[in-house]
């Protein structure tokens, strides 16, 4: 009987621990460390990989990438050829060199979940260089032109720099766009584009990823032909 | 009675306690030699084990001691903090009769498939996820086919001729939690 007590009690406090230690769900995001060894274990160019570290690990401390998906992302990377996974990623490592979001984490738009939707979808490294060299030029251009509005600064923060909210924007504007044009099929001249991108950026606002005052004022400021020359540029990196 | 009368008596009863005992103790020697003959030599560690689980009494206690086991754990769970805000579950929702296999992929799984359930088999597929505000583009795979069209859905996309639904999580008309 004291037997069966004593197991009784030490079952109870044995399955309690067992429980309380095991978490729920989520898997404990990678260390930055953990995402840069396995970019140097893939065999890049030595000076390419050390670029791309550098602007990584920059990502990673501001905000600009995410742990989870990068480790991913590279990992996806290393089933197609090596030259189409360089360039894929020299495309990231130069938006996030010139201080851009290149990923929102598991909420939102940005080019290394826009890379995995695409692989999810079968297509192939050249397809995917492509698209993402197209949501480079959006954001580039849609930085230019809102600069030039005053709705965002002018200067380049550079990857170093800590996240302002004006980043967001400029991420979410240039993403709205990019749709239109590319998923859409809209035209740049095509004045629907007004109403499609300001009812994105209400959206996002409402949903507290943009600030309500930076959404309000972008939106106000905006006109088709803001969004035209922004769809145009994006094509045209020589006038940008 | 007389002190040596009593004495007398007292002299007898332990003279016939000693006889008793002496005849207790004849063939001892015998005895404990027999006896540490018979006994097994010393057995394994699993040996022990064996014998001591044929016992009733303790399997009655090991029965107990996995059914406490496993109430710690149901109580632990319960209990344990999550490192998870408690975001609201959106309902994930497809009807696939004779699917073998149903996930939803998506920005909130950076395109991971997230496995559907139909557990009464009425070809209604379903999966519960807690997401935090955001704008989430996803597609189910049934049977590892691209079905991109949730009635669900607020908005779609198309990329590369290929449908993909978009829902807004966490405010306004747009939040389906379940």
């Amino acid at each position: 009987m004291r037997i069966a007590l004593l197991s009784l009690l030490l079952g109870l406090w044995a399955g309690a621990a067992l429980g309380e230690a095991l978490l729920p769900l989520a898997s404990p995001a990678p260390s930055p460390s953990d995402v840069l060894n396995f970019l140097l274990g893939m065999g890049l160019p030595p000076e390419f990989t050390a670029a791309l570290s550098a602007a990584l690990a920059a990502g990673f401390q501001t905000g600009r990438a995410t742990t989870t998906v990068t480790l991913l992302l590279l990992q996806d990377l290393t089933k197609i050829p090596k030259e189409q996974g360089e360039g894929i990623l020299e495309v990231l490592r130069y938006a996030l060199s010139q201080g851009f979001i290149v990923d929102t984490g598991l909420a939102g738009s940005s080019m290394m979940n826009e890379v995995r939707k695409l692989l999810a979808l079968g297509r192939s490294g050249e397809e995917i260089s492509r698209v993402l060299s197209l949501r480079l030029g959006f954001l580039l251009a849609t930085r230019a032109v809102l600069a030039r509005y005053g709705l965002v600064p002018g200067t380049t923060a550079g990857p170093d720099a800590p996240l302002a909210p004006t980043d967001r924007l400029i991420l979410e504007l240039a993403w709205a766009v990019g749709d239109f044009i590319l998923w859409e099929g809209g035209s740049p001249a095509d004045p629907g584009i007004l109403g499609y991108v300001q009812g994105r950026l209400c959206r996002l606002a409402a949903l507290g990823l943009i600030p309500s005052e930076l959404s309000e004022r972008a939106t106000a400021a905006l006109t088709p032909e803001i969004l035209a020359e922004i769809a145009r540029l994006a094509f045209q990196p020589e006038r940008r | 009675m007389r002190w040596d009368e009593v004495d007398e008596l007292l002299r007898a009863a332990l003279a016939k306690e000693v006889e008793e005992g002496t005849r207790g103790l004849a063939g001892l020697e015998e005895r404990v030699i027999r006896e540490l003959a018979r006994r097994p030599a010393r057995r394994s560690f699993w040996e022990g084990l064996k014998e001591f689980l044929r016992r009733p009494t303790p399997r009655w206690a090991l029965a107990g001691a996995l059914a406490a086991l496993l109430l710690g754990f149901a109580l632990g769970r319960l209990t344990a903090p999550s490192p998870i805000p408690q975001w609201s579950p959106n309902l994930f929702v497809i009807a696939a009769p004779g699917a073998k296999s149903v996930a939803v992929v998506g920005d909130f799984s950076a395109w991971q498939p997230i496995p559907l359930s139909d557990p009464d088999g009425d070809g209604i597929w379903t999966a519960s996820i807690p997401l935090p505000p955001g704008r989430y583009e996803y597609a189910f795979l049934v049977d590892g086919k691209w079905v991109g069209q949730d009635p669900l859905a607020e908005e779609y996309l198309r990329t590369f001729g290929e449908y993909v639904s978009v829902r807004y999580i966490g405010g306004g008309r747009a939040d389906r939690s379940s």
